[in-house]
């Protein structure tokens, strides 16, 4: 057998070996985000659920604290230090969440809302707020027009509605404290964020 | 005449490549970053579609696996080096100067961090500064000094890490990721080697 046969002989199994390996690989990065055991969702999730050492003070209204970073312990990877953070766990099937907060306009304060899979649906910050408030319900495509069909015609709306793509999810909180002085200024504005699960109307 | 099992053998032969094949190159697509849609300025790396719900199937993958929650586009923008301004990997017994100039922001902070995005123990206690913290000259302009030992003025110390990265958060940014200019973003310049 000669070399150039050789080469003809192996080459369809090198072709079909390829295209094995191009399916693998595009299967599992699809699929990655969710079989992994440590997304965001899930570590914040078990954090809160166990109330462990990464939670600076337990779910209250729905938001919990999280402890400062340190180098030892980080719930969240390249989070910003200087952030006091907190977070709250919705999961849609027990009805819209309702989020509100107060904030001064000062300091910055943000919202991420995630679905569990790991997009960021919508973000937003204090300047969006509307005079210190902001007011924000979340919820599915159905839980949405429900609300809208409620609305009244002459009261105007005064909070914003966001469908998430997911039933499951998280909404992340982020004070910045400017100063290590303002630590504890940052700390109480993401603990006045109430986060709330709405019972329905009856 | 060839043994009857011959094709049956290099089938699965092609199988056990393939698969082995097709998992290396999503752990190595995976290892750093977030997968396409880097924008870059110097050493600056950046992935703004990460913080949209038009992230991309790498990203979103990458940020499952280190278990990430990245910045929201609408909340500010985050830029990750890991080499200085010359190309040359950072290492914690040199020492560097970061300056001027940086890109609009509400508020931005600045500081160190390991590969894996934890902050970095160290002597001083401090991870980074802000944009109302740091010390400025006048005019406004600032230095940042990056040693293991103290130095006047601004001063991040990467303990006793081998390796770190810098990151720089801009909060509420209008910069247009589409165009950025290396020459808008801080310079890192190394100083020397201990």
């Amino acid at each position: 057998m000669t070399l150039k046969d050789r080469a003809f002989d192996i080459l369809p199994w090198a072709i079909a070996a390829l295209l094995i390996a191009g399916v693998v690989h595009i299967v599992s990065v699809l699929l990655t985000p969710l079989v992994a055991p440590r997304d965001a969702y899930a570590s914040l999730r078990k954090a809160v659920e166990t109330n462990g050492p990464a939670i600076a003070k337990a779910a209250q209204n729905g938001v919990a604290l999280l402890a400062p970073m340190t180098p030892d312990a980080q719930l969240l990877p390249f989070e910003d230090p200087a952030m006091v953070e907190g977070v709250c766990l919705f999961d849609l099937a027990k009805g819209p969440l309702h989020l509100l907060a107060n904030v001064d306009g000062d300091d910055y304060f943000g919202l991420s809302f995630h679905s569990a899979s790991g997009a960021i649906f919508h973000a937003m910050t204090d300047r969006a707020s509307n005079k210190g408030k902001i007011d924000i319900v979340v919820g599915d495509a159905r839980q949405i027009e429900d609300l809208e069909a409620d609305d009244s015609d002459d009261a105007p709306l005064q909070e914003t509605r966001l469908t998430a793509p997911s039933p499951l999810g998280f909404v992340l909180i982020r004070a910045l404290a400017k100063r290590p002085s303002d630590y504890e200024r940052a700390r109480a504005v993401v603990e006045a964020v109430s986060c709330e699960a709405m019972t329905p109307q009856p | 005449m060839r043994a009857p099992f011959d094709k049956y053998v290099r089938a699965l032969c092609a199988m056990l490549c393939g698969l082995a094949l097709g998992f290396a190159v999503t752990a190595a697509t995976l290892k750093d970053g977030h997968g396409f849609g880097a924008v870059r300025a110097g050493p600056w790396t950046a992935w703004p579609r990460a913080g949209g719900p038009d992230i991309d199937p790498y990203a979103r993958a990458a940020i499952a696996r280190r278990g990430e929650a990245p910045l929201g586009r609408d909340e500010g923008l985050t830029f990750v080096a890991s080499a200085d301004s010359a190309g040359a990997p950072l290492e914690g017994h040199c020492d560097y100067r970061i300056s001027d100039p940086l890109p609009a922001a509400r508020f931005w902070t600045l500081g160190l961090a390991s590969r894996l995005g934890a902050p970095l123990a160290n002597p001083a206690g401090r991870y980074g500064y802000t944009s109302a913290d740091i010390l400025r000259r006048e005019g406004g302009a600032f230095d940042l000094a990056i040693s293991r030992s103290a130095r006047p003025g601004n001063w991040l110390s990467p303990g006793e890490a081998n390796a770190f990265v810098l990151v720089l958060r801009l909060y509420e940014t209008p910069l247009d990721t589409a165009r950025l200019d290396a020459a808008r973003f801080p310079n890192i310049v190394k100083l020397g080697c201990a």
